[in-house]
């Protein structure tokens, strides 16, 4: 692939609507209404870089290994927290494994995508020692129970982050 | 595996709520009344502009002995702001050049007055000059900084 | 009574404008495997960590908890600090007082700053009054700008003078691998820089960096067994002016005692400093702007008022000089902002070993000064020394 350079600021700037300044609500007591929009560029490194275009050209999930505690951490670190060793180990752990825990969420905030109930599980996949954060979609209602299978559902189209995945749905079989 | 730069863009639009307090709402709602209020402080007597609850050198209570200030002032410092940046308030680049600076207002000896002038001519402006504040019609006004549009130099 | 803490680790990475090959946590890892590597300690070794942040430049809040495991902080006691420009000096100075308490042996003081993420100067802006001068005022150029108008009309100093600060800062970043800003800048390049805000020129004000700087500090007990020779810090103080900047621009039309005064006569009385200029062999000092060296200089105490600009004449303040400032190049050539108040604790601590290399200072080297300056005036100065 072709070496890509950083976007500019001013290349994200699209992705922000302007406005004008302070909206006042109400002058006796006195209430503005304010704004604080940023464009935030992140680069996410050498071990994230990997994950995510593996989500993206291979639909794979990837994990990473401790050679000291021998840990798989999925999502993978650059770092074992308790060991303080640089991870370089990458484990293949599938995209399919046990639901930990989930939450079903009845009302969104600004940051949510709009449709409610949002499910959130905490799946372990198989080969993985941590518990994989994402949302869980085609749930019926009662279908959700601790212990039951679940798989990676993907996208269409992939951009090399983490909603490539879209959710984890009850395994079929 | 590839050494393909990655970059991961995420825009944060935050919308926030501020309750300026009697004091400084005091002072914003002067703005919509075309004045420019101080308040002063019972121990030492020195000026809080704009005005504040307490006084940050008796440690005592402000309360609400309010003196308006003259439109009219001498500019002490000033800058004169030329590079294009960004502006989180508006989701935009700032429009530039624009002159900000800080002005002792007549009736008002130990506090400064922060805000623009009209002039942006290097050339033109200069501490000690005298400037007159420029306030939008009443209609226009809303009770925020802009209700004074600038400084022009008297 | 409280216990001696010296520095015994120093790590940093090199800071550049652009670190598109890490992220925030792998950077931090960089410079604290390095100060482990220095003082030849592992993780296990160190009992409690402090790191610094601006957190609204990278867009995290919280952002110490995005990078826990790489920066050794996993399950250990610390803290996080913001203090904004002085981050890093603060957080020092939160380690000295964590390890001076006799709480914990060692601790592990991390600074850092990835200026890649957003446009910082709209995330400074934020520390501005939003109802009343947040959308007028335009980052801390103005401030220098009114700094270097008044020395100017003052004491009979030229740009001329400032353009060689810069120039001598630049030659000093040349011999510093870990600098950002390395040009070889001449007077004339300094004068014919673009005017951001007259009299200061793009060239006078310091970069936006990426970095992550690391110390660790140690009592005294574990300080004799260190690798090498232990740097202490035996004396700190802190500074910072009530009727700040922040609330209505430069309240008082001229400022009667400056936060510099104040921190430096409480620290040189403490410590029998009477003439700062023979007593201290070298100065580590953050100064955003070219412009800020003078004043400051005369501030704390180097020279009389008005003669700092002739000190720059002669160019005393380089390497080779009487009275060195800035060896490491400063916060002009470098500055990731979370980092540059530990940068500059660091750049002093490898004078004293006698490891900064080719930016080492020609005199000997026995004591030193490290400050940071930031938001509100806030300063905070460390009093480091070879010696007990």
């Amino acid at each position: 692939m072709p070496d890509r350079k950083p976007s500019k600021y001013t290349d994200m700037l699209h992705l922000i609507t302007p406005s004008k300044g302070l909206n006042v609500l109400s002058l006796d007591p006195y209430v503005a209404e304010g704004r604080l929009a940023m464009p935030y560029r992140y680069f996410p490194g050498p071990i994230a870089t990997r994950f995510f275009l593996e989500l993206r050209d291979n639909q794979r999930i990837m994990g990473i290994r401790c050679p000291t505690c021998g840990i798989v951490y999925v999502p993978p670190e650059s770092t074992c927290g308790t060991c303080f060793e640089k991870l370089e180990e990458w484990v293949e752990v599938g995209n399919r494994g046990v639901l930990q825990s989930y939450t079903v969420t009845h009302y969104t905030l600004p940051v949510h995508p709009d449709h409610t109930p949002i499910i959130y599980g905490l799946v372990k996949l198989d080969g993985a020692d941590t518990g994989f954060l994402h949302f869980l979609g085609e749930v019926e209602n009662g279908a959700l129970r601790i212990g039951i299978k679940m798989e990676a559902v993907f996208r269409e189209e992939r951009v090399g982050n983490i909603l490539d995945i879209k959710y984890f749905r009850p395994a079929s079989s | 595996m590839t050494a393909e730069l990655l970059e991961i863009i995420i825009p944060l639009d935050l919308t926030y709520r501020w309750s300026a307090g009697p004091h400084l709402g005091a002072f914003l709602r002067g703005l919509k009344d075309g004045k420019i209020i101080a308040n002063r402080c019972p121990g030492c007597g020195r000026l809080q502009l704009p005005p504040t609850p307490a006084c940050g050198r008796c440690h005592i209570g402000m309360g609400e002995d309010w003196v308006e200030l003259s439109h009219q002032g001498t500019v002490i410092s000033y800058s004169f702001v030329v590079d294009p940046m960004y502006d989180a308030g508006i989701g935009d680049m700032r429009p530039v050049p624009y002159t900000i600076a800080s002005i002792v207002l007549d009736g008002g000896p130990d506090v400064a007055f922060f805000h623009k002038l009209e002039e942006s001519t290097p050339e033109k402006v200069k501490a000690g000059m005298r400037v007159e504040a420029v306030f939008r019609p009443p209609q226009e006004r809303e009770g925020t900084m802009q209700d004074i549009i600038h400084f022009r130099t008297i | 009574m409280s216990e001696r803490v010296a520095i015994i680790g120093i790590g940093q990475t090199d800071h550049r404008y652009i670190r598109s090959d890490i992220n925030h946590e792998e950077m931090i890892n960089e410079a604290v495997r390095k100060a482990l590597e220095d003082a030849d300690l592992t993780i296990r070794d160190i009992d409690t960590v402090i790191i610094d942040n601006m957190d609204l430049f990278e867009g995290h809040y919280l952002s110490d908890t995005m990078v826990v495991d790489g920066a050794g902080m996993y399950l250990k006691p610390g803290l996080k600090i913001n203090t904004g420009g002085t981050s890093g000096a603060s957080a020092v100075a939160t380690g000295w007082h964590h390890v001076a308490s006799a709480v914990f042996d060692t601790a592990l003081v991390i600074g850092w700053q990835k200026q890649d993420a957003s446009p910082s100067i709209a995330a400074l802006v934020t520390a501005r009054e939003p109802l009343y001068d947040r959308d007028m005022a335009a980052g801390a150029v103005g401030i220098f700008a009114g700094m270097g108008l008044s020395y100017m009309m003052e004491s009979g100093c030229q740009e001329e003078h400032a353009a060689l600060a810069r120039v001598i800062m630049a030659d000093n970043a040349r011999r510093n691998p870990h600098a950002h800003l390395r040009p070889d800048l001449t007077v004339d390049d300094v004068l014919k820089s673009r005017v951001l805000v007259w009299p200061v020129r793009l060239l006078h004000m310091s970069p936006t960096s990426c970095g992550a700087c690391a110390l660790i500090l140690a009592n005294e007990k574990r300080a004799k067994k260190a690798a090498k020779h232990p740097v202490w810090i035996k004396d700190l103080e802190t500074a910072h002016r009530e009727q700040s900047v922040f609330r209505g621009g430069c309240v008082e039309p001229k400022p009667a005692i400056s936060a510099i005064e104040v921190a430096s006569f409480r620290l040189y009385k403490r410590n029998g400093i009477t003439k700062p200029a023979r007593d201290i062999d070298v100065w580590e000092f953050y100064t955003p702007s070219s412009w800020a060296l003078f004043p400051w200089m005369e501030l704390f105490s180097i020279c009389d008022k008005g003669q700092a600009w002739r000190l720059v004449e002669k160019e005393a303040i380089r390497i080779e000089g009487e009275i060195p400032i800035e060896p490491s190049g400063g916060v002009v050539s470098t500055n990731p902002i979370g980092a540059s108040g530990v940068i500059r604790v660091a750049e002093a601590a490898l004078q004293l070993r006698g490891e900064a290399g080719d930016h080492q200072v020609s005199k000997k080297a026995e004591t030193a000064i490290a400050t940071a300056w930031g938001a509100a005036s806030w300063i905070v100065m460390f009093y480091l020394s070879k010696n007990l």
